[in-house]
């Protein structure tokens, strides 16, 4: 009885609409997921990189250099990192950028003779204290990156440089 | 700085506080030193990259001056200097180059000249490399700082 519920227009309506429709989802979705694959992707465009092992860190900044894989166009290329890690009195493990946030320069660890313990940049004379914050009057206006870090089987992971706030 | 549209826009904005340029002499040759200058070239360009990366703010890295040896080849680099220094923007001339040849020539080239012969570095691996290059290029940052500090006094 049920059977016969349905017309032959009908059934051929619902299978052609069926299959057209399954066609044009196959040709459009590629299309979506391609056009939105930018978006996608955003957040994870770079890994954390083990960096150095937990007991080489210690109270004093130091200089740890690391390679990551960098994307300019189709060029793909290994660039040196650097970055000054040491442990805050609190436990914490710090890694802050290196580069000066006023040309970009490369920070030393406490090479100026008349400000000992402090991020010098030779270029400009730019300075910063421990914690990377910029000393006022001298070149650069803001504080230095800092790392997003990771521990991991004893591992130091570094991650993005982020920017803070300037002082 | 390097020679990129990046670098440019920052460079005609801050330009006063850029007044050092880097040049690598590379030599290219297709003939009996053809491995060697491949090397030297390959070498000068991770020690000038080195360099740029630490001193970005201060210190722009010239594209290379690439030539082919022979009696020409001081001129053109003297021509090339020449433009670099009428142009105005830089006090500091610094070239660089693991080609014995320039070595001869030093006290005519307006410019400092950093001779550093290349070393087998294809054969060390990454980790080793990165270290070598960092020591070599520690003299040469001292050097730089010098000549800074010199116009300072002056």
């Amino acid at each position: 009885m049920s059977k016969e519920d349905i017309s032959r227009r009908q059934f051929l309506n619902y299978t052609l609409t069926g299959v057209g429709g399954f066609m044009a989802a196959g040709m459009l979705m590629p299309m979506v997921r391609f056009a939105l694959d930018p978006i996608l992707k955003e957040g994870t465009d770079q890994e954390l990189v083990a960096v150095t092992s937990m007991e080489e860190i210690a109270n004093e900044p130091k200089r740890f250099d690391f390679k990551i894989k960098q994307k300019d166009g189709w060029y793909e290329s290994d660039v040196t990192q650097s970055a000054w890690v040491y442990k805050a009195k609190n436990g914490d493990i710090i890694a802050l950028s290196p580069i000066c946030k006023h040309l970009g320069c490369t920070v030393d660890w406490n090479t100026d003779p008349s400000h000992p313990n402090q991020f010098f940049c030779p270029c400009h004379l730019g300075r910063y204290t421990k914690d990377g914050t910029n000393v006022k009057g001298t070149a650069p206006l803001a504080p230095l990156d800092v790392y997003d870090s990771q521990v991991k089987d004893g591992k130091l992971y570094l991650g993005k440089a982020k920017p803070r706030k300037g002082a | 700085m390097k020679w990129k549209t990046k670098d440019a826009d920052v460079f005609l904005k801050s330009g006063e506080y850029v007044d050092s340029i880097l040049i690598p002499l590379t030599p290219v040759s297709f003939s009996h030193e053809f491995k060697s200058s491949v090397t030297m070239s390959e070498y000068t360009e991770l020690l000038t990259s080195e360099i740029e990366r630490q001193l970005h703010g201060r210190l722009f890295l010239s594209p290379n001056f690439t030539y082919v040896k022979d009696e020409s080849s001081l001129d053109l680099l003297t021509s090339f200097i020449e433009h670099v220094k009428n142009s105005g923007h830089f006090k500091h001339i610094f070239l660089m180059t693991s080609d014995v040849y320039w070595k001869e020539f030093e006290q005519q080239l307006s410019g400092q000249l950093f001779w550093v012969p290349a070393l087998p570095l294809e054969t060390m691996d990454e980790k080793y490399k990165l270290e070598v290059i960092k020591e070599q290029v520690k003299p040469l940052f001292q050097l730089i700082f010098n000549d800074w500090q010199r116009s300072i006094n002056s």
